[in-house]
């Protein structure tokens, strides 16, 4: 790490030390030793509130089947005991889940992970939304029906996304993208949010077996394969969007040539020379590599040729 | 499909894969689908007199308002909404961006349908969403429960992709495995001005592809601690996609085609299966499962008609394309986690997946008749294969193992072992039964007929420097993953992280199979601020590995054959140059940075920033150079009350991209910079600048009760420009066409702005009329397409272009609900 991005960040914290106040948060669960009040008392003073959860999947699983003791509680499956709350009704006094929790996000957390466990949250502990300090309810918010599934705090896993992830956002309005402000594609359909095996957290153990999930052709294996196309589509493609065609990282032939440089011999292929505007169509010497689908106008089966004399992918 | 693939598929369908993601939508509801929802303007309270917000700062938004539910006897309550109307458009609504993912046309529809049953006292529900009925990108989203308990979930999603609806297209059979010339024209047997006539005569048509996806999901709790789920998936494509097919180098070629644009017909099947079975405890969560993908092409080969003259004694009539092959893919996996003593917890996660693909294999030509003294009868037949099918398989294996101990509350520690692997057990041989020969015929005779017979794709041991691949190349890799971290929480809400972690590669064939990347991830994250969260990282990247050797490569050519013939005196010709690598490959020295900052603003409001800077220099000096992103984006969100609600935003992204290339000779074998075949006065470089900036705004208001309006802004401008430099006319690919050079290529622009906006007038409780408008401006800028026309020389082209447009899409719809009102 270079020295002066460290010293940066020490700044930071120290400023971040200097000004901040110590924490009352508490990092305990809170103990089964409070007594249980049931939901009607609950809901006698959170009418609204409750009136909004009745209408969410929690509500009908807890009210018509529940299958755990501690489902049984409703309000307080979540929440905690609620007997000290009733004598002081304050955030102080019952698992809160928002910023004025008398609580620390882990606990928050803890207290969804009494059910939420295992599954797709396999791997929650030790990933970057957890490691990042991200509550359960920074993305999701179950106290009403706002998104059709998941409980979010917005209307679809997008938009809940997009408040942390901007810079999404403005990729899948580039000109080639993947169809995700059409409706079309989810975060969720790639990512899984909660952790997994991968860094980017992928729902599969890698990127080409993520994109060949939808884009099975490309899957192979083929007789004659393309090395990076073996090693990974972002080799040459954006997972979100770009300003060049088919998600590409760069303007063809320079996406090619980044990575190939034959000699002027037939057997051997056609020199990577530089290409100017005289080499557009409009130019004195058109060249296919500047024009139209570059060096795909030739090189068709780019991904991976099944056909005995495809091995330079023009067949 | 066939019987037992239809069965595997069947049967595969036990266990699945994590759970249901967000449902599928249409660019008219990409939100929750509901019909019409108005916030609640109750709130999430009545208690409280602030606003609440989660734990990072941000405000929640305000519920949406709840729909009465009617009394359908027996338990059951029920809800419904329809909203359909009439539909148009106007302006450039044929430029093929307006609709590349939409379907936008004059005409009735249905485009929205949602309804709701629910019997409290079991739990049973089931509701149903739906939009753009009948149209190509229309969705259907049916959910069916017994909450708690079983969960089943069907969704169907149209979603079309127009590649061009400008485009010009010679053959005949377009969508089909046969593209046959129009009538007047012959195979090989037509002059430039018979095809320039001929494209002049044909209309324009539109290349595109409807994929319909259909997704079936059944989750079962079966016990308390036990679930078990079961997913099918089927993709269903349809159409063409623009492909091409070469002949010849279209400079060289005196006759026949150089490059043909040509459409490749779409018509495939992707059936997924999944199943699994989840168990969880407070000690032990367990995962098993069974994925399954098996791909289906109904149309595997594409025969094209050549239709330049071809002269000589062989006329190249046809081209035949392989098209892609059916392939299965099997994956099981088991993840387990053990919560142990002070609060740690174990994670193993073990993968093993096997694709494969069996196809048989077309013959290594289409062509028939003699080019010097090779008879093409002996190459079009299967009889010309060493293997009648492709028997190509990979198997991959995954061991992810993560320990995390807490053995001070402030403090965790954590470590990790990854290992992957790749096995390419693919063994495919170019070699000819027939004739004893190895290699293939290249371009279907195409090659042979423009530089001579000694280079018809086969190996020809009196020639000097005859080098043809003659084996597949197994790429197989290994990734050995070791990190250890710390995590120390501050009492200041506060907390500091630290990530070590090394990765070494190991690749089974490579020009560089060994590389080593070490990275340092430090992140500090903190809630202590009262009027902002911020959450900062920095993480830097370092790569190094072996020596690069290209002649690695030789064992799959002609040239490590018995008797070969170098090219010259030294060896044969140089691969590629020696300094040369792909990025992932090449040196790394690397560094990101991100930072995310939440100001809470008031009651009513908050802010959000983010910036982030990718630094990424790469060695020894040719290829990619150095790549850098950097980006700011600033959200600016207001919740006055629920009847009032905007945002803002602003994004900006900047990015170079550095890359340098040597255009190679072949004088001899040495493939170093700098030596006879890479003079450094052949060099060149490119330096590409661009930049995004996009802004964007939108309102949600309720001014009276009975009148709603949404509005949304978007805009975004992207440029490109690549900046060429060159030690001498001999590193341009024309040094001929060298004057005048620019310095620059045509800046590659996009310009995109929409608006967005729908009026919605309650005309009584149960019934009310919504308007809808959307209009589009869009400018495209690529030097790719400029000027391209469908023929210029021995090439011809769909000519399709990007072009300006101007576009809106109207919508007049009635809303009405049944069993509920707002």
């Amino acid at each position: 790490m270079g020295s002066s991005q460290g010293t940066l960040l020490l700044l930071f914290a120290l400023a971040l030390g200097a000004c901040a106040q110590p924490s009352d948060e508490r990092t305990d669960a809170p103990g089964r030793d409070v007594a249980y009040v049931g939901d009607a008392l609950c809901k006698s003073c959170h009418s609204v509130e409750a009136s909004h959860w009745d209408r969410t999947v929690h509500a009908r699983a807890f009210g018509a089947n529940p299958r755990t003791e501690l489902e049984q509680h409703t309000c307080e499956s979540c929440h905690g005991p609620g007997g000290k709350h009733v004598g002081e009704p304050t955030s102080a006094t019952i698992v809160a889940f928002t910023r004025d929790s008398s609580y620390a996000p882990e606990v928050m957390n803890s207290m969804c992970q009494q059910c939420h466990r295992g599954g797709a949250l396999m791997y929650w502990i030790g990933s970057t939304h957890e490691l990042r300090g991200l509550a359960c309810s920074d993305c999701h918010n179950p106290m009403a029906q706002s998104s059709a599934e998941s409980l979010l705090r917005k209307e679809n896993a997008n938009q809940t996304c997009f408040t942390c992830h901007p810079q999404q956002r403005a990729d899948f309005a580039k000109r080639s993208h993947m169809p995700l402000l059409e409706g079309k594609i989810s975060c969720t359909d790639c990512h899984n949010p909660h952790g997994s095996t991968t860094n980017p957290l992928l729902k599969a153990d890698d990127v080409n077996q993520l994109c060949t999930s939808c884009h099975a052709e490309k899957r192979g294996p083929f007789i004659w394969e393309h090395a990076p196309v073996r090693e990974s589509c972002l080799n040459c493609h954006k997972p979100h969007g770009s300003n060049h065609e088919k998600l590409l990282v760069t303007a063809l032939p320079l996406l090619c040539q980044e990575c190939h440089s034959p000699i002027d011999n037939p057997n051997f292929g056609h020199p990577a020379g530089l290409l100017t505007a005289q080499n557009m169509a409009t130019g004195g010497a058109p060249d296919d590599r500047l024009m139209n689908r570059g060096c795909l106008n030739c090189h068709s089966q780019i991904h991976g040729s099944n056909h005995p004399s495809g091995p330079k992918f023009h067949r | 499909m066939r019987r037992l693939d239809f069965a595997i598929a069947l049967a595969a369908a036990l266990a699945a894969l994590p759970a249901f993601a967000d449902p599928p939508r249409d660019s008219l509801h990409p939100g929750d689908a509901e019909v019409w929802q108005v916030p609640d303007p109750r709130g999430m309270s009545l208690l409280l007199d602030t606003r609440k917000r989660s734990p990072s700062g941000i405000l929640y938004a305000y519920p949406p308002a709840l729909y009465d539910l009617s009394d359908l006897g027996g338990g059951w309550l029920t809800r419904g909404a329809l909203e359909s109307g009439y539909t148009l458009v106007g302006g450039d609504e044929r430029e093929t961006r307006f609709t590349k993912y939409v379907e936008r046309k004059d005409g009735f529809l249905v485009s929205g349908l949602d309804f709701e049953l629910w019997k409290p006292e079991t739990g049973d529900y089931a509701m149903l969403r739906a939009g753009s009925l009948g149209r190509h990108d229309q969705f259907y989203d049916l959910e069916a429960s017994r909450a708690g308990w079983l969960r089943f979930r069907g969704s169907f999603s149209g979603v079309p992709h127009k590649y061009g609806t400008d485009d010009v297209v010679l053959w005949n059979g377009g969508g089909s495995d046969s593209l046959t010339l129009p009538p007047g024209l012959s195979p090989a047997g037509n002059t430039q001005s018979a095809l320039e006539a001929a494209l002049a005569s044909r209309a324009l048509g539109t290349v595109e592809v409807q994929r319909d996806r259909t997704q079936l999901a059944l989750r079962l709790r079966a016990l308390p601690n036990l679930s078990l789920v079961a997913q099918y998936g089927l993709d269903d494509r349809k159409g063409a996609i623009p492909s091409a097919v070469g002949f010849a180098y279209p400079d060289f070629s005196s006759s026949i085609g150089g490059a043909l644009e040509v459409p490749a017909p779409v018509d495939d099947r992707t059936h997924s299966a999944r199943a699994s079975l989840e168990w969880s405890s407070d000690l032990v969560q367990f995962n098993l499962g069974y994925n399954a993908s098996l791909y289906r092409n109904q149309e595997n080969s594409l025969t094209i008609a050549q239709p330049f003259e071809s002269f000589g004694p062989t006329p190249i009539t046809q081209a035949r394309l392989g098209l892609a092959p059916d392939n299965d893919w099997h994956n099981v996996r088991a993840d387990v986690a053990v919560n142990m003593p002070m609060r740690s917890r174990l994670t193993t996660g073990i993968s093993w997946s096997r694709s494969t693909q069996n196809q048989d294999l077309l013959p290594p030509t289409i062509q028939s008749g003699t080019i010097g003294t090779t008879d093409l009868a002996s190459w079009n037949s299967a009889a010309a294969l060493s293997s009648k099918s492709a028997h190509a398989r990979v198997d991959q294996v995954l061991v992810d193992i993560g320990l995390s101990v807490n053995p001070w509350r402030p403090l965790r520690l954590r470590g990790g072992y990854r290992f992957s692997n790749q096995d390419t057990k693919t063994n495919y041989l170019a070699f000819n039964p027939q004739t004893h020969q190895f290699g293939y015929i290249a371009e279907d005779g195409g090659f042979g007929a423009t530089f001579g017979p000694s280079y018809l794709g086969f190996y020809d041991p009196t020639v000097p420097g005859s080098n043809w691949r003659t084996r597949n190349a197994p790429y197989g890799e290994s990734h050995t993953t070791l990190d250890a971290g710390a995590t120390y929480t501050a009492p200041w809400k506060s907390s500091l992280d630290l990530l070590l972690e090394q990765e070494d590669v190991d690749r089974d064939v490579s020009e560089r199979p060994e590389t080593r990347e070490r990275r340092v991830t430090v992140s500090l994250n903190s809630r202590a601020l009262s009027f902002a969260t911020a959450r900062l990282s920095y993480k830097y990247v370092g790569r190094d590995g072996g020596a690069i050797d290209y002649g690695v490569y030789k064992q799959y050519t002609s040239e490590s054959l018995p008797g070969y013939i170098p090219a010259f005196p030294d060896g044969d010709g140089a691969h590629n140059l020696n300094q040369l690598v792909r990025p992932s490959l090449a040196d790394l020295d690397g560094q990101r940075w991100n930072a995310r900052l939440v100001f809470p603003l008031g009651e009513r409001s908050d802010l959000s920033l983010a910036a982030s800077l990718r630094d990424d220099n790469y060695g020894p000096g040719y290829g990619l150079t150095s790549d850098r992103t950097s980006g700011v984006e600033a959200d600016w969100t207001v919740q006055a009350s629920p009847a009032f609600s905007g945002d803002l935003f602003v994004s900006l992204e900047r990015h170079n991209r550095d890359m340098q290339n040597i255009r190679g000779q072949a004088t001899s074998a040495n493939g170093d910079a700098g030596g006879p075949n890479y003079k450094f006065s052949n060099q060149w470089g490119v330096r590409a600048r661009g930049d995004a900036v996009g802004w964007g705004a939108g309102l949600s208001a309720q001014p009276l009760h009975w009148l709603q309006l949404e509005t949304r802004y978007t805009f975004l401008v992207t440029r490109d420009r690549e900046h060429l430099s060159f030690a001498s006319l001999s590193s341009l690919a024309n040094p001929d066409f060298a004057s005048p050079v620019p310095g620059t290529l045509p800046e590659l622009r996009s310009r995109d702005s929409a608006v967005e906006t729908s009026l919605r007038v309650a005309l009584r409780k149960s019934t009310a009329l919504r308007f809808y408008y959307r209009y589009e401006r869009s400018d495209v800028d690529d030097f790719h397409q400029t000027g391209l026309p469908t023929l210029l020389g021995r090439r011809i082209y769909f000519g399709h272009k990007d072009l300006g447009y101007q576009a809106s899409f109207y919508g007049l719809a009635l809303q009405v609900s049944f069993g509920a009102g707002w």
